[in-house]
């Protein structure tokens, strides 16, 4: 029986185990199955690892904490939660979050409807055909990415549209056979001759790679993207915990489980890949997300006896990772417009929308796609930042102790919190100043300062300019009007500086 | 594989892997728990 708590609908998640399900659906993506690989692979492997495994309990785990503390305190999505926990004048941080993860759904739509057409094609019997590019070359950028698109949406909605209970009722099948899927596909990889050299490639440490800082910059990014930490996501399910839910092992589970997804998908790409082409290993592994995957993966698994049915299965599993992650993402734009007073139909009619008119460009164009996927995923650390910033001037400690350590709580977090809250921010500023330092240093001030180009300071600066100057602008409007005091949980913060 | 390896590979699987395992027994352990403390004792 659910409990009145003020989310807007009095509605929370069944049980402890669908909630996590529900997380653990939104934090595991296509980040984890065919990022993780290709950046491990392309960082040392073994090197790699230590970082990543590091930044999983300094990065990732304290900001999960934060997004499920400040969902569960203020029982509003990123907007109203900043404004909640340290005054209207914030709000635009919230919104920067919020907008950062919308821009990024636009753009994840597509990539939800590559998968759904590639795995539908590895069904049909379509792949890997004569010419191993030729399906990617006439799909991508055509007509049918945006049909894809549409789909892709059109799936993601039926779930939200039945509120939390539909996006469990969903996760609840979905999540449970991608992890069986990723689980059959490791055994089955590492169960294959030559195997055991995609094992030696991933686990292999080289110490003195430690001393390279672009090895600790793509671990940080990589669980900054593969965890969902920061995005506002975990955050908007907080919204629907129990009243007395915990909250520091849900967000350990989240972090861990999800790495864990990770690692098993590590192991299944490279040791498939070193097993069938260990002489094209580097290219394979060189060859970017798409590459790797809608290229090479279909040549490998045709390789394999019963090659098309772990075809199929991959594909399922990367298109189910994709639509449970779509499926968070239209509900933060959904939440944030519900907490504004709006119908759960009007937002979501809304959000739909805007996903698919801003998601055609990318569907249409790759130089477009790969634009966006850089400006709002490098965006992403500054939503870091700025959840670290919320909590710091809110007062940490006042913080853990009245959000985290609160009723329902299973363990008790003490003050090595607070310093991995400071971390965290001094970890956000360290990689974006190193980031920019060395774009500068490569392509020097005419080169990177272009706006028009993929990947440039130019275009990071403008597109952040644009969205920062419009929700400073209307900060007051982004603040309010809200829902009634009386519906939202904790009506007042405790301590909230003026 | 080199002992180097193998080493890494249990470290880090055991950390990761094990950990989560270690974690959802816990708060396995835990909610059940909380059940108990909502039904009260069982009579027999």
């Amino acid at each position: 029986m659910s409990v009145a708590i003020g989310n807007g609908t009095g509605v929370t998640f069944s049980t402890r185990w669908a909630m996590l399900l529900a997380m653990l659906s939104m934090a595991v993506g296509t980040g984890n199955i065919w990022r993780f690989p290709r950046i491990a692979a392309t960082n040392d492997g073994g090197t790699f690892l230590i970082p990543w495994a590091i930044f999983l309990l300094t990065w990732s785990v304290p900001l999960l904490i934060c997004e499920f503390a400040m969902g569960k305190g203020t029982r509003r999505g990123p907007i109203g939660a900043f404004s909640a926990l340290i005054g209207e004048r914030f709000a635009w941080m919230g919104a920067w979050v919020a907008l950062c993860t919308i821009f990024i759904m636009f753009y994840y739509g597509v990539v939800t409807g590559w998968c759904l057409r590639y795995f539908t094609a590895a069904v049909a019997g379509e792949l890997p055909g004569a010419e191993p590019a030729a399906l990617w070359t006439s799909y991508a950028e055509s007509g049918w990415a945006v049909a894809t698109l549409v789909l892709s949406l059109a799936l993601a909605v039926v779930a939200v549209a039945r509120g939390v209970r539909g996006i469990e009722a969903v996760t609840k099948v979905l999540m449970p056979v991608l992890l069986l899927l990723v689980l059959v596909l490791a055994v089955r990889a590492v169960t294959l001759p030559g195997a055991e050299r995609g094992l030696a490639f991933l686990f292999t440490p080289d110490l003195s790679g430690l001393g390279d800082s672009r090895v600790w910059l793509e671990a940080l990014t990589q669980n900054a993207w593969d965890t969902g930490a920061g995005w506002g996501l975990a955050l908007t399910y907080a919204v629907y915990l129990r009243a007395r839910e915990d909250t520091t092992i849900n967000a350990f589970i989240l972090g861990f489980g999800n790495n864990s997804v990770s690692l098993l998908a590590g192991i299944m790409v490279l040791c498939t890949v070193f097993s069938i082409r260990p002489d094209a290993a580097s290219e394979i592994v060189g060859a970017g997300n798409t590459g790797l995957t809608f290229i090479w993966v279909p040549q490998l698994f045709a390789a394999l006896p019963g090659g098309q049915l772990f075809m199929a299965l991959f594909f399922l599993a990367l298109f189910f990772a994709a639509l449970t992650s779509l499926i968070s993402m239209i509900e933060l734009g959904v939440r944030a417009l519900i907490d504004r007073g709006w119908t759960r139909g009007r937002a979501l009619t809304l959000v739909t929308l805007m996903g698919l008119v801003a998601g055609v460009p990318s569907a249409l164009s790759m130089a477009f796609f790969e634009n966006q996927d850089n400006v709002w995923g490098v965006g992403l650390m500054l939503s870091g930042l700025f959840f670290a910033v919320g909590v710091l001037r809110y007062g940490v400690d006042r913080f853990r102790e009245r959000f985290v350590n609160s009723a329902g709580s299973d363990l008790t977090i003490g003050r090595w919190w607070n310093a991995a809250i400071v971390l965290v921010a001094a970890e956000a500023v360290a990689l974006l100043v190193w980031w920019f330092s060395q774009t500068l240093s490569a392509e020097g001030w005419r080169a990177t300062l272009d706006p028009f180009r993929s990947w440039s300071l130019g275009t990071f600066l403008l597109q952040w300019g644009v969205l920062l100057a419009l929700i400073l602008a209307f900060n007051r409007g982004l603040a309010g009007p809200s829902r009634p005091a009386a519906a939202v949980g904790p009506a007042a913060v405790p301590g909230r500086p003026e | 594989m080199s002992g180097a390896a193998w080493i890494t590979l249990v470290l880090v699987c055991g950390y990761v892997w094990g950990g989560a395992l270690l974690l959802v027994t816990i708060a396995m352990r835990r909610e059940r728990a909380k059940e108990g403390e909502r039904t009260g004792p069982r009579e027999r």
